[in-house]
């Protein structure tokens, strides 16, 4: 190496250019290693919002065993960084209700909100987050366990309620069971009841959900603006004659029997036997023993 | 056939580069004087050396005829030369570190787009999955962090540095402990 290739000295890297080598990294990855580097590289990481406008902590097959368990800290660095601008934050498995509580004052500006596999044990908590996102777009709580009904289920009506009240502006919402449950006695249209709330609604992904012809019936009615409506093992809602012309008007359709193909989150079969309240998510008993660090789900 | 335009790019060791106006206008600062005609006989670029210039320019005729052979074969289908020119890209950035940062420079000082996201996306590569250490080394950066900031980046990532939390490792460590009592309350009362 001649002395001239010795003198390049990239801890000067003008700031546009280091940004737009963070911008392609993982985000992991900036604030544990290359944020960690020098002083203008951590600084470059740490004071530049714009960086970390949309977090996304759901890829975790790249990341370390030892980075997964403590997902929740790092998120939270992420968040602070962002300033009060995260637009979209992005997570999987470790958020709970201090999260929640955490970022619905950190970061209130958001537009795009998506949990997966997450327990929230107070969902009151989880409503009161929701009622803080008001400029939300996108909603997704997908797989999420926690404080369950009398009938073993996890029900997000309240949440629903909420988030058709505080988020006018919200296009996409997804509520994605684990597995289907028949149960007697249940009332499987509440969700889509206060679903049907939501105006603006466009892009509508139910998965597994209990809801019956009367609940699908009340979200397209109210739901006027509604494109994309998934209804994947939602074994309640009868297909018929009926059916297919309420749904004559979507753009894009999956009804309950429809085929598997682009859905990416995992998924049991269906529990048909009324009155079983059977699980809602994967290793929800492991949850419940307070084991969330320690397992790393079947599904990855 | 019309005769191309010409400019004359003089660098900071005072070489000077005959180049065609057309692969110039890869360039946006050069497209912008040339647009406002103010690119005189020859433009001075005081902050690129001979040696990064030889190459920009290099990247900016390999895109500007590989564009025009598109345009030309658009009618034609595949993407074959799409794919020659991502193989072509990826070759020209294997660089020594000191070549790629002085890249980056001219890149980001002329404005060429192209070239900042090709150089960028080679940096990450470089990067990728490195520790801070290895980092330092691939690219020769002195650790500046005071003590102050190793500590709190010590205490902020605790999580790189305990492989297994407490918070999960302890009701392991219970769940065993009362495992184990509970078998030999058994075994002692089968024992019995």
């Amino acid at each position: 190496m001649d002395a001239s290739e010795e003198t390049r000295d990239w801890a000067e890297l003008p700031r546009d250019a280091l940004l737009a080598v963070f911008h392609s990294l993982q985000h992991a990855d900036v604030l544990m290693r290359a944020g960690q580097v020098c002083r203008p590289w951590r600084r470059a990481a740490r004071e530049e919002p714009e960086l970390w406008r949309r977090i996304d902590l759901r890829r975790r097959a790249a990341l370390s065993t030892s980075i997964l368990y403590h997902l929740d800290v790092m998120a939270r660095t992420a968040v602070t960084c962002s300033a009060g601008q995260c637009e979209a934050f992005w997570a999987e498995d470790f958020v709970d209700d201090t999260f929640i509580f955490f970022l619905s004052h950190r970061a209130t500006g958001l537009r795009s909100l998506r949990l997966i596999s997450c327990n929230i044990s107070k969902q009151a908590a989880l409503n009161e987050a929701i009622t803080r996102f008001s400029m939300l777009e996108e909603l997704e709580l997908s797989l999420c366990s926690g404080a369950t009904t009398a009938s073993g289920h996890y029900n997000l009506a309240d949440t629903c309620t909420a988030a058709a009240k505080a988020c006018r502006n919200l296009k996409c919402l997804r509520l994605n069971k684990y597995r289907f449950h028949r149960r007697s006695g249940y009332d499987g249209d509440s969700e889509a009841m206060e679903i049907a709330k939501m105006r603006g609604l466009r892009c509508l992904q139910l998965f597994g959900n209990s809801l019956g012809n009367a609940g699908l019936a009340a979200i397209l009615a109210g739901c006027a603006h509604l494109e994309s409506l998934d209804i994947r093992h939602c074994f309640n809602v009868e297909v018929n004659d009926e059916t297919r012309v309420m749904c004559a008007r979507l753009q894009t359709l999956k009804l309950p029997d429809d085929s598997m193909d682009g859905y990416d989150l995992s998924f049991g079969n269906p529990e048909m036997n009324a009155g079983i309240p059977g699980l809602d998510f994967p290793h929800n008993a492991e949850m419940n023993f307070g084991f969330r660090g320690d397992i790393l789900w079947d599904s990855w | 056939m019309a005769e191309k335009k010409m400019l004359t790019l003089r660098t900071s060791d005072c070489e000077e580069f005959e180049v065609e106006q057309a692969v110039l206008m890869k360039s946006e600062i050069i497209r912008f004087m040339i647009e406002d005609d103010c690119a005189d006989n020859v433009i001075p670029l005081p902050n690129v050396n001979s040696k990064t210039l030889a190459l920009v320019i290099e990247y900016c005729n390999k895109h500007v005829h590989a564009d025009a052979a598109e345009t030309t074969s658009a009618s034609s289908a595949g993407g074959g030369g799409e794919v020659d020119l991502k193989k072509w890209d990826a070759e020209f950035v294997k660089v020594a570190p000191a070549t790629l940062f002085d890249l980056i420079m001219a890149a980001n000082y002329l404005d060429i787009k192209g070239l900042q996201g090709l150089t960028c996306r080679a940096v990450v590569d470089m990067i990728q999955g490195k520790s801070p250490e290895e980092i330092r080394k691939t690219f020769n950066i002195k650790n500046d962090l005071t003590k102050e900031e190793e500590e709190a980046i010590r205490s902020e990532n605790s999580w790189a540095f305990d492989p297994l939390p407490v918070r999960s490792s302890r009701p392991r460590w219970l769940l065993l402990a009362l495992i184990s009592i509970a078998s030999l309350l058994v075994c002692s009362y089968l024992l019995i």
